[in-house]
């Protein structure tokens, strides 16, 4: 089971499936998230338009009913001033009032202090309803109540309008909540002298506004303008406590909006916390009295239709997920199936089982494209493998013919040293090593009438061209030198020989020398090859002055020019190719002349044969593991 | 005959003992509808603290527009709670009153005002402002009287409706009780001048009985006083129960009120029982706060001669 998850992790299949996991459950929940968020806006918005429209229609009707109070006193008020002659009259007129609306629950007359001066201080006719329905009336004020102070009365009086008294409990009506509207009367003068008045029980209100019903679970409320409860489910709270009482000295934002807006008499809406529980309370004023109805509706259940909708989301959105996945996952293992299966293949192929049978692809997709690709190539391996034994084997024939090549062309030339040992009058070393098997370097000597034949020359090219060229030269000049007394005529008859049919323009360097053993004269021809140095006995070294000519082979009858001079005994003459003074180091920084002429000086005194070593490890040590490119030649004659 | 005046002699000596261990009937009558500002008296009678020390006390509230003052003078009431000022001009209204029990230090009033930046009386002249009609606001309206600021007082029952409504531009109220329940009633005041802060800070309420009545009863009115002292201490320690108690007085005069506001009124009721520095409770009058409050009343001119310390404090 672990060895599974870790597989799962490992594999493509695994990471596949895990990102379409996290990328499908990111767009399952911002797309839930949105869409609930929208849902929930939109019931909000719904349920804010129907608590306002009911609650508008509560108001309508509230508003109704308190008009009507006030048209009633408006059509009686205008009676008091024609029957102030008789203050009894007052209480026809508030009898009367009651009797003719049935809906106000008492009515009164109430004067300014002493205003008959008959009827003393206080004089308030008052008519009202008793438990049976009769209409009674007394007169109100007394020292133990000086209307003169009530908010009914004094309010309107201050304002110099009429006013709807914030409501109250009556004294007499036990439970019945009430509220006044007031209307000051005024005299001639414009001084007003009374208060008319009518109560009205709000009894109907609480009903009223009871049976709102917005939404299933909510209540409804209905405070006053100092934020009293007028209308609420728990009657102990009615006009005992205000909305704003359990708060007091909370400092939330939902309370402030609540606040300002109920006391300026504004419609809205808030979300407030209350126990742990999250309620809209949804809110709209009187018109008449700025009293406010409210719905109080909890969150719960105004989104208790989004919440289900939410939950049901949720368990489709998992279990989609759960099909996704499961889906996906073997998905998308039918379709890496093949891959593991061309792992394997290509392990075999590793193994050299070239032949193994690819995995077969229907389909002509990507996986086709691989297949096609392995098959390609599988066929390439093959046709290479068989290409590669080919070249091997012709590889290993061509260097085993090159390795007798060496042989042959090394054999063609002096190889024993000393090579006169039997001779005092002369000492002579030579080393040739080419840059690749076969070289076209060469070197030669023999004496013949005590007279010392020698040529050093270089093949234009390298490889086995050149050393074919180099072969044929040295040939030559064993089966040519003797017949001819002047290096100019050796060197001419080598020309022609070498010019003759040399389609390939190949051309060959050489110095040729002619040391007479007994005089020390040497006569010598140069065919385009660097200028040998002579190394006297004091150690100086200096070149021997040549003419150039041309190098041989290409251009048949050259005129080439014999020159002679004396060498001195003890005396060397150094004759090297190219190889030497143009070897590179890594820097491609060649040896060069004056670093060859100054090993020459330093070592004059050695043998030929040691100094042919001393050249060759100090070109070694510039070189300092570069590859050879030229082949190199020296030889040194000591004239004894 | 003479059998007769044996009889008669023989039940007095039966009867004279149980009059004199019978309760004394007292009447006391607090300055105003129930609430917090009396939690003391209330737990004292509940925890039968009054019974304990002979008195059969009956709590007789006042009505909204007749005050404990009345009922003193009307001969209702035995012992009632008032203001120091009051009590100490209480000889206008033909009483000498004399204290037996100081319970709060520091000044309660507060001027709450639709105007903002209101930083002294001056700030109001010639402005409707509310005050009570059953007195309480004598430091506002002497200031205005020496000062001439021509403020037109309104005087009220309660002043909540006639503020919302406009009709005045500022009330007088206490800290206790109107502040609080003007901020419960969704009322962001202007500005709120407290007359502690603006040196007329002195003692409040405090329990009074006639001078004639406490030479009569001086025992009576020591034993009531202390009792109250007991229930007052009581009640700094048993906070929820005290509110309880007092929302039993409440519901009994069908007082519109809530427990809310009677517990922020005790709290601040407490704290200025305590002195300055917090001191606990001390129950009596300060001569220096006394003599403070008498300069002040000469000074403006509230009263012709000083009050003497000496009888105004019951022995």
């Amino acid at each position: 089971m672990k060895k599974n998850r870790k597989k799962l992790r490992g594999s493509i299949s695994g990471r596949l499936t895990a990102r379409v996991l996290i990328v499908s459950a990111i767009i399952f929940t911002l797309t839930f998230t949105v869409f609930l968020r929208m849902a929930a806006n939109k019931v909000r918005e719904e349920a804010t338009h129907k608590a306002h429209s009911e609650l508008s229609n509560a108001i309508h009707q509230i508003d109704a009913v308190l008009e009507s109070v006030e048209v009633a006193i408006e059509n009686t008020a205008w009676i008091v001033p024609h029957r102030l002659d008789s203050p009894d009259f007052m209480y026809d007129i508030t009898e009367r009032l009651l009797k003719n609306n049935e809906f106000i629950y008492g009515s009164s007359i109430a004067f300014e202090p002493g205003y008959f001066g008959s009827e003393g201080h206080f004089f308030a006719p008052y008519s009202y309803r008793d438990e049976n329905g009769e209409i009674k009336s007394k007169q109100l004020g007394s020292e133990t109540y000086d209307y003169h102070y009530m908010d009914w009365y004094q309010i309107p009086k201050l304002l110099d309008r009429p006013y709807w008294s914030e409501p109250y409990y009556d004294d007499g009506g036990g439970d019945m909540i009430m509220t006044t509207y007031s209307k000051p009367l005024y005299d001639s003068d414009g001084k007003m002298y009374a208060m008319i008045t009518a109560d009205l029980s709000l009894e109907w209100l609480t009903d009223l506004v009871g049976k709102i019903k917005a939404f299933d679970t909510s209540y409804n409320l209905m405070v006053s303008r100092n934020s009293s409860y007028i209308v609420n489910p728990n009657r102990d709270l009615i006009l005992n406590e205000t909305i704003f009482s359990s708060t007091y000295g909370d400092n939330e934002e939902s309370l402030k909006k609540l606040q300002d807006d109920m006391v300026n008499c504004r419609a809205g809406e808030v979300l407030r916390k209350n126990n742990g529980a999250r309620y809209f309370v949804f809110y709209s004023p009187v018109e008449t009295t700025c009293w406010s109805v409210a719905i109080v509706c909890p969150v719960s259940e105004l989104y208790k239709g989004v919440k289900k909708m939410r939950d049901t989301l949720i368990v489709l959105g998992v279990l989609s997920l759960i099909l996704m996945i499961a889906m996906s996952h073997k998905g998308i293992r039918k379709v890496v199936a093949p891959i593991e299966e061309f792992s394997d293949v290509a392990k075999k192929i590793a193994n050299g089982d070239f032949a193994v049978e690819l995995p077969k692809i229907r389909s002509n997709d990507e996986l086709k494209e691989l297949h096609d690709s392995f098959e390609h190539l599988q066929h390439s391996l093959v046709q290479y493998i068989e290409e590669l034994k080919s070249t091997t084997a012709n590889k290993e024939r061509i260097e085993s013919e090159l390795r007798i090549a060496h042989s042959i062309q090394m054999g063609m030339i002096p190889k024993i040293f000393p090579p006169f040992p039997e001779r005092d009058d002369v000492a002579l070393a030579a080393k040739l090593v080419p840059a690749k098997e076969v070289g076209g370097d060469l070197y030669d000597f023999f004496i013949e009438n005590e007279k010392l034949y020698f040529i050093i020359g270089d093949v234009s090219g390298k490889g086995i061209p050149a050393s074919l060229v180099m072969a044929v030269t040295c040939r030559l000049f064993r089966s040519v030198a003797s017949h001819f007394d002047k290096p100019e005529d050796i060197i001419s008859s080598l020309n022609e020989s070498l010019a003759d049919g040399n389609d390939s323009n190949m051309f060959c360097t050489a110095f040729l020398g002619i040391l007479d053993l007994k005089t020390g004269q040497l006569q010598y021809c140069n065919a385009g090859h660097n200028a040998p140095l002579i190394i006297d006995n004091e150690g100086k070294v200096s070149p021997i002055k040549v003419i150039p000519n041309l190098p041989l082979g290409l251009f048949s009858g050259f005129p080439y020019q014999g020159q002679e001079t004396v060498i001195d005994k003890q005396m060397m003459i150094y004759m090297f190719t190219d190889g030497v003074n143009e070897a590179e180091n890594r820097n491609m920084e060649q040896f060069g002349d004056e670093r060859l002429i100054s090993l020459l000086r330093s070592n004059s005194s050695l043998e030929p044969n040691e100094i042919l070593e001393k050249t060759f490890a100090e070109v070694k040590l510039h070189a300092n593991g570069a590859d050879q490119s030229d082949d190199i030649t020296i030889m040194c004659i000591k004239y004894c | 005959m003479n059998n007769m005046k044996k009889y008669l002699t023989l039940l007095c000596f039966i009867l004279v003992p149980f009059f004199q261990g019978a309760a004394q009937k007292i009447t006391f009558t607090p300055q105003w509808t129930p609430q917090s500002q009396f939690a003391g008296y209330y737990a004292a009678l509940e925890n039968g603290y009054y019974d304990e020390a002979g008195l059969d006390v009956s709590i007789v509230h006042p009505t909204t527009s007749y005050s404990s003052m009345n009922m003193l003078l009307d001969g209702t009431s035995d012992i009632i709670t008032s203001e120091l000022i009051q009590a100490m001009t209480a000889t206008k209204q033909g009483v000498r009153l004399v204290n037996i029990l100081q319970t709060t230090q520091h000044s309660t009033l507060v001027l709450i005002s639709h105007i903002k930046d209101i930083n002294k009386m001056a700030d109001l002249a010639g402005r409707r402002v509310g005050t009570w009609k059953v007195g309480f606001s004598e430091i506002p309206h002497i200031i205005d009287e020496k000062e001439g600021l021509g403020i037109e007082w309104i005087k009220f029952i309660t002043p909540l409706n006639l503020y919302i409504s406009g009709a005045i531009d500022a009330t007088i109220g206490k800290s206790y009780n109107e502040e609080i329940l003007f901020s419960m009633s969704g009322i962001t005041p202007g500005s709120i001048l407290r007359f502690s802060e603006i040196g007329f800070d002195y003692p409040e309420d405090g329990l009074y009985v006639s001078e004639e009545f406490y030479k009569k009863h001086p025992e009576q009115c020591r034993k009531f006083a202390e009792a109250s002292r007991k229930g007052w201490e009581w009640v700094r320690n048993n906070r929820e129960e005290a509110l309880g108690i007092v929302m039993k007085y409440v519901k009994e005069e069908n007082v519109p009120t809530n427990i809310y506001n009677q517990k922020w009124m005790l709290n601040t009721i407490l704290e200025v029982q305590e002195d300055v520095k917090g001191n606990a409770p001390s129950y009596k009058l300060n001569i220096e706060d006394f003599n403070r409050l008498n300069e002040l009343l000469i000074q403006y001119g509230y009263i012709s001669k000083p009050v003497e310390y000496k009888g105004f404090i019951g022995e």
